[in-house]
């Protein structure tokens, strides 16, 4: 009977359109357009070589070598034009440079607003004028080492050494990708919804008929759940399969943890709808409402449109971090991208697990020996 | 005015639903009230970076270090924790973080090689910021070291913050157009545009769902308006509808970027956000043609208002969007709008011939409306 009843349940929720759009295809599309609105989010932070104009009066050749030098090469600093004045103030206002440097007595920049570019550029002229000062001191002080002064502070020493932290990549837009996942494993309330709704003889005409049959209501449930998980679970491993292969999500090297915390995660989505579903007392739409406002707006939070807010929300409000499931379940997923020991990993599924239990064993109880007077 | 009235009580059943969307609407000009930075006045004004500091010894070089980089960083007390101080980094509390091993200074002192550890976000403009600043620093302070050994440490560092004091001038030029883009009544009347698409789809689709359901249709073909009538008033009730709307909308930004709306850029935004209105409401009138039923309004709803929006730059500026993505866009009525209130932010004069882009704009958008209604009306044709 348990087969028989699997079969059926897997055939309806392969055949339900509704669910199928919200649980499979509307992820895939938020995920498409967070990559193509996102793709060039990402390149802003980092370093492009800045385009710079320079007018030349043609007496510092030692300042022209060096911007020159700095302007070859694949990591060079700038892409520079030797130009006019009014040529240069022609491309400053068109944007085609960000800022132009005059050359002569007194240097001067000019630039057109503010930024991290035209700050980088600021930077280098200062550090020019201040090794010329210093030169000069040092030359004041002791003239007979004028000549290998220019040598000396021409010397290019490596005062810095990396020390990466992390195993990933602090690549904090992976983030929306993560809470959309975890907004889809929520989604999965809906075939939790599904479940209840076909056993509980209140709720439909379908549980009814299923109320009369000679099974046990717990082997019914489990069937049905069953049927609703392997749907589920594979949806989620399609979507997994589409971020990290499509859209070339990084998901950091533990792929068979990522797995068994989707499967978790999958139980966790069906609990939470089943939950909501039998305790609830109210109309379909009410319920539909709370499980949209528990994965969509709980998504949100967890940094679906914004890393800044998932942090935000950490730490000015912890409760509602630790409540809410999608935030939980985005964790989950960034701690074993981001971190090199599992602590907080196993944290955080500890968290998903115990999420699942409370829901799961609630439900149990709701639903267990329910008569009816007359249906 | 029966159905008109009608109409109003399907939309009146609908309120909750077209509510949340409007709390949303309005919570997130919330956040980008308090989240968006000042307009950019004259003045050069600095970059800061967030900068992590630790030193493991304090001598007048670490010393003279830290007063090196808060020209140019704001330091953030962290805790030294590992998992601390890399979630500080994934969420960018800090671009850098420097870190002073202990030794330091004597090998420096020496000649010997040494080494400041840092970490950063991999191939950042901020690290190279910071990265610049901190070499002149030392180059500078190794070049009194070797020449005038003489000296104490004190003295050395306290003339190589002197040199680091001397800055060549910076000229503020005329902000160019693009510098000056980017108000706050601009991104508010952008953002708009997916709430309306929202509202407008879900509110009106559910009145011609309603119509054309086979029995109302049967019911209201023997009742004594004509169909013509009936028709009418259901437009009406929806023209009603969308003028609404767009009136909520407006005014709700109008109030979020109350200190710009003296400018003449106003008027030109809200002619745009009617002319988009118009056009979100002939594309409503297909969804409903074609929709079946409520449910798949709600799908279509959500595709083309998050789909377009997306791709057009209500969310991401279309600076920061891809060229194909914006062609791809260009399919769409929300790039049009989006595009005429980006050519009115960049405008000085309100001259015609400056604003035949924004013009140019609005007329694709009522392109797009005509062709909306245009199927809308032979696909109902067709089916009846």
């Amino acid at each position: 009977m348990f087969w028989h009843i699997f079969k059926y349940r897997l055939k309806i929720l392969l055949y339900d359109k509704g669910t199928m759009f919200w649980t499979l295809a509307f992820p895939v599309l938020l995920a498409t357009l967070f990559h193509l609105a996102f793709a060039q989010l990402g390149a802003q932070e980092t370093f492009q070589a800045i385009d710079v104009a320079v007018v030349d009066s043609g007496n510092d050749a030692a300042f022209l070598s060096a911007v020159e030098s700095l302007s070859t090469g694949d990591d060079r600093l700038f892409n520079l034009r030797l130009t006019s004045k009014e040529a240069a103030l022609g491309l400053l206002a068109t944007g085609e440079v960000k800022g132009i440097i005059e050359t002569g007595a007194e240097m001067s920049l000019t630039v057109s607003h503010s930024g991290i570019q035209q700050s980088i550029l600021k930077t280098f002229l200062n550090n020019y004028t201040q090794t010329v000062s210093a030169v000069s001191r040092i030359a004041a002080k002791r003239p007979e080492l004028l000549a290998r002064l220019s040598a000396l502070a021409a010397e290019d020493a490596d005062f810095l050494v990396e020390q990466p932290i992390s195993r990933g990549a602090p690549n904090n837009l992976v983030i929306p990708f993560f809470s959309l996942l975890a907004m889809t494993c929520l989604m999965g309330g809906f075939l939790g919804m599904n479940e209840i709704n076909a056993i509980q003889a209140n709720l439909s005409a379908q549980a009814m008929r299923m109320s009369v049959t000679p099974v046990h209501k717990l082997r019914t449930f489990l069937a049905g759940l069953s049927a609703a998980l392997v749907v589920q679970f594979a949806k989620l491993v399609l979507f997994l399969a589409f971020l990290v292969y499509i859209l070339s999500i990084d998901f950091g090297d533990r792929l068979a943890l990522v797995m068994v915390a989707v499967f978790l995660c999958t139980l966790l989505g069906l609990a939470c709808g089943a939950f909501v579903t039998s305790l609830v007392k109210g109309t379909e739409s009410l319920k539909t409402g709370i499980l949209i406002a528990v994965s969509v707006i709980g998504g949100h939070l967890a940094g679906m449109s914004s890393p800044d807010l998932k942090y935000l929300v950490e730490k000015a409000v912890p409760p509602l971090a630790y409540l809410n499931p999608a935030a939980l379940i985005t964790d989950t997923f960034y701690t074993l991208y981001y971190f090199d020991t599992l602590s907080r990993f196993i944290q955080s599924v500890a968290g998903v697990i115990a999420f699942t239990a409370l829901f799961a064993g609630a439900t149990y109880f709701v639903i267990r020996r329910q008569r009816y007077v007359s249906l | 005015m029966s159905v008109f009235k009608v109409c109003l009580r399907i939309l009146q059943k609908n309120l909750p639903s077209l509510a949340i969307n409007f709390v949303i609407f309005i919570a997130v000009s919330v956040a980008m009230t308090i989240l968006m930075r000042p307009v950019e006045t004259g003045e050069f004004g600095r970059t800061r970076v967030n900068v992590a500091f630790f030193a493991d010894e304090e001598t007048p070089l670490v010393e003279g270090l830290r007063q090196a980089l808060a020209a140019q960083a704001d330091f953030v007390p962290l805790e030294d924790d590992a998992e601390r101080l890399q979630e500080a980094l994934f969420y960018r509390r800090v671009h850098y973080i420097l870190r002073v091993p202990p030794g330091f200074t004597a090998a420096f002192m020496r000649g010997e090689p040494a080494r400041l550890q840092r970490t950063i976000v991999p191939d950042s403009a901020s690290a190279i910021y910071i990265d610049l600043r901190l070499d002149r620093y030392l180059e500078i302070l190794r070049l009194y070291v070797t020449t005038l050994p003489e000296l104490g440490q004190n003295e050395q560092v306290a003339f190589a913050l002197a040199d680091l004091e001397k800055e060549p001038s910076v000229v503020v030029a005329a902000p160019n157009a693009n510098a000056r883009a980017g108000g706050r009544l601009q991104f508010y009347f952008n953002w708009l545009a997916y709430t309306l698409l929202f509202i407008i789809i879900v509110g009106l689709s559910a009145i011609f769902l309603a119509f054309n359901d086979e029995d109302i249709k049967r019911r209201n073909l023997c009742s004594p308006l004509s169909v013509r009538t009936i028709g009418l008033q259901c437009f009406k009730a929806s023209g009603v509808f969308a003028l609404a709307s767009w009136f909520v909308v407006v005014a709700s930004s109008l109030v979020f970027g109350f200190s710009e709306i003296t400018g003449t850029a106003t008027w030109f935004y809200m002619l745009n956000a009617l002319v988009f209105t118009v056009c979100v409401a002939g594309l409503a009138l297909l969804v409903g043609t074609l929709a079946k039923n409520g449910e798949m309004v709600n799908a279509i709803a959500n595709v083309v208002a998050l789909g377009s929006s997306f791709l057009s730059g209500v969310f991401v500026p279309q600076e920061l969007l891809g060229d194909n993505v914006l062609r791809l866009a260009s399919f769409t009525p929300t790039y049009w709008y989006v595009r005429a209130n980006a050519e009115v932010a960049a405008l000085a004069d309100f001259g015609l011939p400056a604003l035949a882009g924004y013009f140019a704009a609005l007329a694709v958008q009522i392109g797009f409306a005509l062709v909306f209604v245009t199927v809308a009306l032979v696909t109902a044709k067709s089916k009846s």
